[in-house]
């Protein structure tokens, strides 16, 4: 089937990894986020 | 509170005749942009009567917007517009007054240039009158427009592009509109309803336009 | 009277709740395990059911199986868009820093959407009209549409004070949402070759329910895929936000300074 080769597999291929692209940036934020938090509260408590 | 906008009016006008040499650039800028499109393009008459009206109506946007880029600019670095926020009046008032003088000291020059242009392009004598129509509808919506963007752009250190981001796809219907009407004065067509829809998107953009851009300053004055 | 009162302080209590960013934060860690998991098993479904399942179509073949990407795709970039200009009237009115966040974080998931309906309406222009491109109506909308999300996300990216960044970004989604209609309007005008709109085949008996199931569930399945990424973009910014406040070193205390 050359429309499935062509057409249909980019078209999906390219969805998925902007989406997978979306959710392993907000993974990144979110784990950068916490840590810094994280030293946010330890330096407090040191202090 | 017309007097008021009438102070703001002559004070603006005032300011524009002392540095009348920067009302000149956007007229300059129309001409050289126009004046491009024939150089790259050749200068065989039938294509350039062809694309006068789209040429002519992106000039103007264009020149537009570089001169509403700096609207507000030298009033926020002087503390002036904080003055005009603060005061008793309208402040929707006061700022279509501010564009009122704009209007006249650029877009009234645009105006008065598109012909000549239009010329230059060797477009149709029977499109002359209808490009005046729509221009006279459109650059007081174009110049709302930006100017709501300009106010959201005050001060920011990128502001022109970042302006032309904002407001050129906000104004596009504007400029469908124009060229539509014009491309069917140049082909014998009836142009009224095209006319009429540019008229019905000025007034809804004087009405609401002045509402936003009173909010547009006080946000990026806060 | 009195019954005016306690609806208006039950009313205040809960919009005050609604806002309270604590709740939003323990609320979207709480969904967000369901919202993922029955988006990932409706998307599943969707892409197995429209690749394979789907009988191809009597017209255009298997062309149409672009369908599940394209359709909800195109369908989010509106309605997010349309999600974004609700937040930004909550947050004018009402000064509600939750639906600002929302608002911020809504925008380049829509961007997104955006980008991959314009993306496979391309691929589909070339088997079905010859070309990649074509600027008939919607395609032209769409395209707007993603220079509006720009020049939105442009704007809030070039602000660096919030409480401006805040405010601007979301007059400029007003104005966008009351240009939104003109845009489609004054394009469909100007555009001379437009097919139908797509949704309306399915109002025509013919569609197959192998083909529209499927179709249903990608829907369903971007949608929550938006709410879920919504979920885990609100807790960043509510957290980037309020790291200083006292429930947040609370919440660390109660897990342990040790956990991660």
């Amino acid at each position: 089937m050359s429309h499935y080769a062509a057409y249909i597999w980019p078209c999906y291929i390219f969805a998925f990894c902007l989406l997978g692209a979306q959710v392993i940036l907000a993974f990144i934020q979110w784990k950068i986020t916490c840590k810094k938090a994280l030293k946010l509260y330890k330096d407090k408590r040191a202090l | 509170m017309l007097k008021a906008m009438q102070c703001v009016i002559e004070r603006d006008l005032r300011l524009y005749f002392q540095h009348w040499g920067e009302c000149l650039i956007p007229v300059l800028f129309l001409i050289l942009v126009v004046s491009l499109f024939p150089m790259a393009l050749g200068s065989e008459p039938k294509l350039l009567a062809r694309i006068a009206p789209a040429v002519i109506w992106i000039a103007v946007v264009l020149s537009l917007l570089m001169s509403l880029e700096s609207v507000f600019r030298q009033d926020y670095q002087e503390g002036s517009l904080a003055q005009i926020v603060l005061s008793p009046y309208p402040l929707s008032i006061l700022l279509l007054g501010k564009l009122i003088a704009h209007w006249i000291m650029v877009g009234l020059p645009l105006l008065v240039l598109a012909p000549f242009l239009n010329i230059l392009l060797q477009g149709s004598s029977e499109g002359l009158g209808v490009l005046g129509l729509t221009l006279i509808f459109g650059i007081p919506t174009l110049s709302l427009i930006g100017s709501i963007g300009a106010a959201l752009t005050i001060g920011l250190p990128n502001g022109g592009s970042l302006l032309a981001v904002l407001v050129l796809p906000i104004m596009m219907p504007i400029v469908i509109f124009g060229t539509c009407a014009l491309t069917a004065a140049t082909e014998g067509v009836a142009f009224y309803s095209e006319l009429y829809v540019l008229a019905a998107l000025f007034i809804l953009t004087l009405v609401l336009g002045p509402v936003a851009l009173s909010n547009a300053v006080r946000a990026s004055l806060a | 009277m009195q019954l005016e009162q306690v609806w208006r302080n039950g009313m205040n209590r809960f919009l005050h709740r609604l806002g309270s960013l604590q709740v939003a934060y323990q609320m979207a860690g709480l969904c967000l395990p369901w919202f993922s998991t029955l988006c990932v098993l409706m998307m599943v479904y969707g892409v197995v059911g429209g690749l394979f399942l789907a009988p191809p179509d009597v017209e255009q073949g298997d062309a149409f199986r672009m369908i599940y990407i394209h359709v909800p795709s195109a369908f989010l970039s509106l309605m997010i868009y349309g999600v974004i200009f609700v937040n930004s009237v909550v947050y004018l009115v009402w000064h509600i820093k939750l639906a600002d966040i929302t608002a911020k974080c809504s925008a380049s998931v829509g961007a997104t959407y955006t980008i991959i309906a314009l993306f496979s309406g391309a691929l589909w222009g070339k088997p079905m009209w010859g070309t990649w491109w074509i600027w008939d109506a919607r395609l032209t909308s769409e395209l707007i549409l993603l220079f509006l999300y720009m020049g939105y996300m442009g704007l809030r990216n070039a602000i660096r004070e919030p409480k401006r960044a805040a405010k601007a970004s979301a007059i400029l989604a007003v104005i966008g949402m009351v240009d939104i209609p003109i845009i489609h309007f004054s394009v469909e005008w100007w555009a001379t070759l437009h097919q139908g709109a797509t949704l309306a085949k399915f109002s025509k008996p013919s569609i197959a329910s192998e083909m529209l199931y499927p179709l249903l569930a990608m829907l369903g399945a971007f949608i929550l895929f938006y709410v879920a990424l919504l979920c885990v973009r609100v807790r960043v910014e509510i957290l980037k936000r309020e790291r200083k406040t006292q429930w947040v070193q609370a919440g660390f205390a109660a897990q342990g300074s040790g956990a991660a």
